[in-house]
């Protein structure tokens, strides 16, 4: 520098230098890409949002694992009809950024087709999946809560969870079991996660159950995300002297059932879909969850189609699959055939297919999730497992 | 009634683990002025460290291998993040911890998964009177948690470390005409309170599990309480813990669940408002 | 840097090089939709905008008037929520939403200011948090108005007013440049008003403030009711920018991340805030690459910047600059060119 360089002129030149790396870091995310079918496999952009950090880390983690073994298997099969190209985006839970990720995967990757491992990732898509300027793609979430389909939104479609579509069929399922064991199940006590699955689990388990009849109470106690302590709220359960302790937080299964096993109760607990009972006995004795009942979805069934599938996952991540698993593997394989059966990569010539490709029977179904409504209900039914001891887990189908 | 006795040990218990906390809260923030916001990260490390060893060297030793651990992370982040910024404003060594809390429940993310990771108890089963069960666990984590205030208490009342950590804490200034090495004073300071942290997160890891966000409740909790106490006093800190912790607990009972977390927060801003410098707090600092 | 004489701050009076820049910065926004399209990069710049409109005023309450509000995104938050509420809940339009959003969240400012106003140092920083996490749990627990942690949506964009319609992503970006002017107009007028000779005295000697009969609190409150307006303002925006809105924009960690961007762009001056909002939007996504790792990158972006750059990173460009000059000048044979001692570092 030999010349004088008075201040103005320093602070011009940082802040063009700054202009310049701002450009830049915009810059260095664009990449252009086109997704024209040629003459080959059917070439399908798909974008995968997904939760992997934050507190919602393990739904997002299993999701993607079931999406990556669904994409590795269309993709490497012997003349495959359809060639996946996933891009995946982290939101971390937030819905702002699911925002972002979706944006992205529109615009930058022209997607068709978008998987989402939550609600907080699926529903703030539905405000720009159906821009024809933008590019139209289609949503296929898990959701418990109702607001992912009752916006109209032609595109869009609710695989797993659904917690009003299956909970009126399994509270009655629940029943007709207690009665015919002999569990004596009536007064419920809810552990309610206060977020949108946790509410959600909640608020219908509570409304079906109290349909059943007058003897048949409910008390809930609410925990923030987050919370590692729940004793103050079992033990305002506890007061009521519950039958069964109802669980909306699969992964928070195992630390609920030690402080209320702690706390001295000896009663059942309903574990919900995302955790199953091999799973938990890993964490903790069974013992202590003896006489418990389990969501359980038709990928944890023994039959030759969903113990291949497991096997394979099993192999491939050295993991027990669960239903998570399952949910991201079968909603890519859902986009992927629906695809393939309209010939086409447009958003809504996939949508039109996929109720007449997700049949109960369709090999790839291995969650069994069928019907789709127009309205992008899928009809969610689960069985129950009930452990009547550390070696005998009775499935119970509807 | 007995719901109440039951609720009151809840938030014994809480406020046991909340007080811990606060305790090294006390240290790093009211003496050495830092807003260690990564504390909690660092108990749930201390968690993960018992989740670890617990089942090759048994509960305690994998205890005290937490602190140790913690207090060697303490030392490092002591060195490398803190002290350069020793100058810098409060706030900007707030942000400087935030990023801490992001890399360490990030790297715990990474290296452990979110799943919750089981630790078992020091000693299992419950202990039941009339009617209230309490976890044996969380009887040692009350009995530990009191040993700890009385050894510190003494330390900083008759030994001379202690006298020269409360002249660093009263006046760093003074503390370095009268030629206290503060720096190494600090140095010892962060690693006492990061090493009780990893106890802290050892301790609550059985109740909690090891998990990557395990520590983030704690961290708020813990400077909700100083706050309360008025930053002086460990005695008054740990006064206010059990405070908070009968608060969350009874509250949770007899009033809305819904807002569980809000009664201790409207009990501080309360306070504040009758009296600005806390409960047990005055105007000069005083450990 | 707290230094600088008003007119050095942010616009540059005159026509001098800053100004130059400024106005070729201006441009660049605006003609950035041209450039860009209406891609994801427009997307990544309006939502620059949002943050660089909330954080010039988070710098009114913490670099002007000092206040280290932690909980400052509670004002974001509650702007976003009192749009969405009207928006789902009553069909109300953006514009008659928007300034029930920017009263709300100056009442609440008020509110709580007057709660922790009193309050010195660490007290303050806490409670503000304190307040913000217990704002977070009333709407996340106040389920038929908010929606709860279902979330509450869908938000539509803003009407169009007259011929021009905010649907396309262009002209929604124009618009947010326009607000984002705006609040800086606010913003600097302030600074340029005898509150903002008022903050300067504050900032520089409150005693002496204080004897020279400047009220402290009051004139804190006040720049903390505007502060929190135009947060609610940033926040109507943010709004119908997201169209689906949960408690997580009332998190703890929305004040903290923004408080940062601030503490990293560089506090008190325009350019500073918008490299934060830059930093904020762009980092994570030039981390998304990097997967689960992603918080962990930005954890240690985060506290390395922090440690090169404890006033931010225009403080240190501008740091850069003077050096260069006195440098220069010293070459020259200039004469008293050395930087007073501890002047790089000058934080209140």
């Amino acid at each position: 520098m030999r010349h004088p360089a008075p201040r103005g002129r320093a602070r011009a030149a940082a802040l063009l230098g700054a202009v310049a790396v701002l450009a830049a870091l915009v810059g260095c995310s664009t990449t252009g890409s086109t997704s024209k079918a040629g003459t080959g496999p059917l070439e399908l952009h798909l974008g995968v949002i997904d939760s992997i950090t934050g507190s919602a880390a393990q739904y997002g983690q299993d999701f993607e694992r079931g999406a990556k073994m669904a994409i590795d298997e269309l993709n490497n099969a012997k003349d495959a009809k359809v060639k996946i190209v996933p891009s995946f985006c982290n939101s971390g839970g937030d819905p702002a950024q699911a925002v972002t990720c979706g944006k992205q995967l529109q615009s930058r990757d022209k997607v068709t087709a978008v998987v989402a491992s939550t609600s907080m990732e699926a529903v703030p898509l539905l405000t720009f999946n159906t821009s024809a300027a933008l590019g139209k793609f289609v949503v296929v979430g898990i959701s418990q809560a109702a607001g992912l389909t009752s916006s109209n939104n032609p595109l869009v479609v609710r695989y797993l969870a659904n917690a009003p579509s299956y909970l009126p069929a399994m509270t009655k399922l629940l029943d007709k079991t207690s009665k015919e064991q002999s569990l004596g199940i009536r007064k419920v006590g809810i552990m309610e996660w206060n977020t949108e699955a946790g509410q959600a689990l909640a608020t219908n388990f509570q409304k079906n159950w109290e349909a059943l009849g007058s003897a048949y109470t409910v008390s809930s106690a609410v925990y923030q995300d987050g919370t590692t302590d729940f004793s103050p709220q079992l033990t305002s359960l506890l007061a009521k002297d519950p039958d069964l302790i109802v669980i909306s937080q699969g992964p928070a299964s195992a630390a609920i059932i030690k402080q209320a096993t702690d706390l001295g109760y000896k009663g059942r607990y309903y574990v919900p879909v995302a955790q199953s009972p091999t799973q938990l006995a890993t964490q903790i004795p069974v013992e202590d969850f003896i006489g418990s009942v389990f969501e359980t979805s038709q990928a944890s069934l023994d039959t030759p189609r969903s113990t291949k599938w497991r096997d394979a996952f099993k192999s491939k991540y050295k993991l027990d699959a669960n239903a998570n698993n399952s949910a991201g593997y079968g909603s890519v394989e859902l986009i992927a055939h629906a695809a393939i059966a309209a010939a086409s990569v447009d958003a809504e010539k996939i949508r039109a297919e996929m109720p007449k490709v997700l049949t109960i029977d369709a090999p790839w179904n291995i969650g069994g999730y069928h019907s789709l409504a127009p309205s992008g209900d899928v009809k969610v039914e689960y069985g129950l497992t009930l452990v009547k001891s550390a070696d005998d887990f009775e499935l119970i189908q509807p | 009634m007995e719901l109440l006795a039951q609720q009151m040990a809840n938030g014994i218990v809480l406020g046991s683990i909340y007080g811990l906390l606060a305790i090294c809260l006390v240290l790093i923030f009211g003496v050495l002025d830092i807003p260690q916001f990564a504390l909690g990260a660092m108990a749930m490390l201390g968690g993960y460290v018992v989740f670890l060893l617990g089942p090759i060297v048994g509960y305690w030793v994998s205890l005290l291998a937490a602190m140790v651990a913690i207090g060697a992370l303490g030392a490092v982040v002591q060195r490398l993040v803190f002290a350069p910024l020793r100058k810098a404003a409060d706030v900007t060594v707030f942000v400087a911890a935030f990023g801490l809390v992001l890399i360490f429940q990030g790297l715990a993310l990474v290296i452990f998964g979110p799943d919750p990771r089981q630790v078992p108890p020091s000693i299992s089963g419950s202990l039941v009177i009339g009617g209230v069960h309490i976890a044996y666990h969380r009887l040692v984590i009350v009995g530990v948690v009191l040993a700890v205030f009385l050894a510190l208490q003494w330390v900083l009342r008759s030994t001379r470390a202690g006298r020269v950590i409360r002249a660093v804490g009263q006046s760093t200034t003074g503390a370095q005409v009268v030629g206290i090495p503060t720096g190494r004073v600090a140095f010892a300071v962060m690693i006492l309170g990061s090493a009780l942290a990893g106890l802290a997160g050892g301790l609550l890891a059985p109740i909690s599990q090891a998990m990557p966000l395990a520590g983030d409740s704690l961290t708020i909790n813990a400077f909700i309480v100083i706050i309360l106490a008025g930053m002086g006093s460990i005695g008054g800190a740990l006064v206010a813990a059990y405070i908070v912790g009968l608060v969350e607990s009874l509250g949770a009972t007899y009033l809305s669940q819904d807002f569980s977390q809000l009664y201790s927060i409207l009990l501080m801003l309360i306070v504040l408002l009758v009296k600005p410098s806390g409960l047990f707090g005055k105007k000069v600092s005083r450990v | 840097m707290s230094d600088l004489p008003p007119a050095r701050n942010g616009l540059a009076s005159g026509w001098g090089p800053g100004r130059i820049a400024s106005l070729a910065v201006l441009l660049a926004a605006i003609l950035a939709p041209v450039v860009l399209g209406s891609g994801y990069q427009l997307d990544l710049l309006s939502l620059v905008l949002i943050n660089a409109m909330f954080l010039f005023a988070l710098d009114l309450a913490y670099g002007q008037a000092g206040l280290a509000a932690v909980g400052h995104g509670a004002f974001l938050g509650i702007g976003t929520y009192v749009v969405g509420i009207l928006a789902v809940k009553a069909g109300w339009p953006f514009w008659a939403a928007m300034p029930i959003a920017i009263l709300v969240c100056a009442a609440a400012g008020l509110l709580m200011g007057l709660i922790t106003l009193r309050l010195a140092g660490h007290y303050f920083v806490i409670a503000s948090l304190a307040l913000a996490i217990a704002v977070g749990l009333v709407v996340s627990a106040w389920q038929d108005l908010t929606g709860g942690a279902l979330g509450l949506g869908l938000v539509p964009r803003p009407a169009g007013v007259g011929p021009v319609s905010f649907e396309a992503p262009s002209a929604f970006y124009w618009l947010l440049l326009a607000a984002t002017l705006l609040v800086m107009l606010v913003c600097w007028s302030l600074r340029r008003s005898n509150v903002g000779t008022r903050l300067r005295s504050i900032r520089e000697n409150p005693r002496l403030a204080s004897a020279l009969g400047v009220n402290i609190v009051l004139t804190r409150l006040l720049v903390l009711v505007i502060s929190a307006a135009l947060a609610g303002f940033a926040g109507a925006f943010q709004s119908t920018y997201l169209g689906f809105i949960t408690p997580s924009v009332l998190a703890s960690n929305v004040g903290f991340y923004a408080l940062m961007a601030l503490i990293i762009g560089g506090q008190r001056s325009f350019v500073g805030a918008v490299i934060g909002a830059a930093f904020f939007v762009l980092v994570p996504v030039l981390l998304q690459f990097s997967s689960a790792l992603s918080p962990v990158f930005f954890g240690l972006a985060l506290v390395v910047v922090i440690l090169l750059a404890p006033d931010g990173v225009w403080g240190r460009l501008r740091a850069l600059g003077r050096w260069v000059a006195t440098r220069t000048r010293a070459a020259r044979g200039g004469s008293s060119a050395r930087l007073e001692p501890g002047q790089e570092r000058s934080l209140p």
